[in-house]
């Protein structure tokens, strides 16, 4: 009986891959924030290269008290922030999560993260995996966004 | 070719000439860096009172002399507004010592009910030790923003958390406080700063 069932977990194991064991991570960085600030910024870029779709429901992190996923729009001249309640991935799909744009929402620091820490943390997705990540706490330039909204900047110059 | 016919095709050449001639020099007067940027007509501002990060006045007499950069933002905003900052501390960076010395940059907090002076006052000075913060009482904030045609709005999520939402825009204020320029989102560095630049070089404080 017993072996029978550990028979049906190997069999059943391999048929669909696991979210956490396909997606890849690129790009993964958190902003420094003044002394003191309540809320910390990370970026990073999903890409899923396999056949599936995968939705990732939620994050955490040992080092905040929760974090989320949010969007910055602009309508009409004001900058808004919208939440991203859960964020799917089609096959061959990419997310970026980038200054300026759709971004993690470090709130409640457990102690000040400086530039050379690390943040912990983990995504969770809708079947159920979920995998660990790190993100290194960099002291943003002008520079480093500019190269991380390339995109944005693209598209805004080429309205001139 | 009959002469009539010659007389008219040099007319078509030489209007289609004139045409092209005249837009392209309309075109290049419109990438003119700060061109677009500029209002048609400086406005003076009124009278309005904020608090400073140092804890004294914001008030007309404080941008009467100087060139200020002015933003409005808060600071548990994570993303954009740390981002807009840090794109205002290469700007001062690279500017000439003598332009730097009358330009001020103040980022006006919209979200006075988390955003004391004292906090203004750790937050921008993390960027540059030059940035000023101010914010100020609902009444005087609501007053400020529209004078310069800008506005904000304070709401609370499903989730009890505090949702703030303001103008994007980044306003250029003469040393006559008067409001001068305006750029639009997102802000770049080398943009901000060509711009500005021009605007000096063009200005004149006699005429408009």
């Amino acid at each position: 009986m017993r072996l029978a069932q550990i028979f049906l977990f190997i069999c059943l194991l391999p048929v669909v891959a696991a979210a956490a064991d396909k997606l890849e991570i690129h790009d993964a960085w958190a902003r420094e924030t003044p002394p003191k600030a309540s809320v910390m910024a990370g970026y990073l870029t999903l890409y899923n290269p396999s056949p599936e779709v995968y939705t990732l429901v939620r994050l955490s992190s040992p080092d905040f008290k929760r974090v989320e996923m949010h969007r910055t729009e602009q309508h009409d001249g004001m900058h808004k922030m919208l939440p991203v309640p859960q964020l799917t991935l089609s096959s061959k799909g990419r997310a970026t999560f980038q200054p300026g744009g759709m971004h993690l929402m470090l709130i409640g620091p457990k102690k000040r993260l400086k530039a050379g820490d690390n943040v912990t943390l983990a995504l969770f997705f809708s079947d159920g995996s979920s995998m660990k990540i790190i993100l290194p706490v960099k002291k943003a330039t002008a520079n480093t966004d500019r190269t991380m909204h390339n995109n944005q900047h693209h598209s805004h110059s080429q309205q001139h | 070719m009959t002469q009539p016919v010659k007389i008219t095709l040099s007319l078509i050449i030489s209007i289609l000439l004139i045409g092209t001639a005249t837009y392209l020099a309309q075109q290049s007067a419109n990438t003119t860096p700060g061109n677009e940027a500029r209002l048609a007509t400086p406005k003076p501002l009124t009278a309005f009172q904020l608090t400073a990060h140092d804890l004294k006045p914001l008030n007309i007499e404080r941008l009467k002399g100087k060139w200020t950069l002015l933003f409005f933002g808060y600071t548990h905003c994570p993303d954009v507004c740390p981002t807009t900052l840090t794109e205002l501390t290469q700007v001062a960076e690279q500017l000439p010592p003598e332009i730097l010395n009358n330009t001020q940059f103040v980022l006006v907090s919209v979200d006075p009910q988390r955003d004391s002076p004292e906090s203004l006052a750790e937050y921008v000075s993390y960027f540059n030790e030059s940035f000023l913060g101010a914010t100020g009482s609902i009444g005087a904030l609501t007053a400020f923003t529209r004078q310069l045609d800008s506005k904000f709005s304070l709401e609370t999520d499903p989730a009890g958390e505090p949702v703030v939402n303001h103008s994007s825009a980044m306003l250029l204020i003469d040393p006559q406080a008067r409001y001068y320029a305006r750029f639009k989102a997102p802000h770049y560095a080398e943009e901000i700063r060509a711009q500005y630049l021009a605007l000096r070089n063009s200005y004149s404080p006699t005429t408009p």
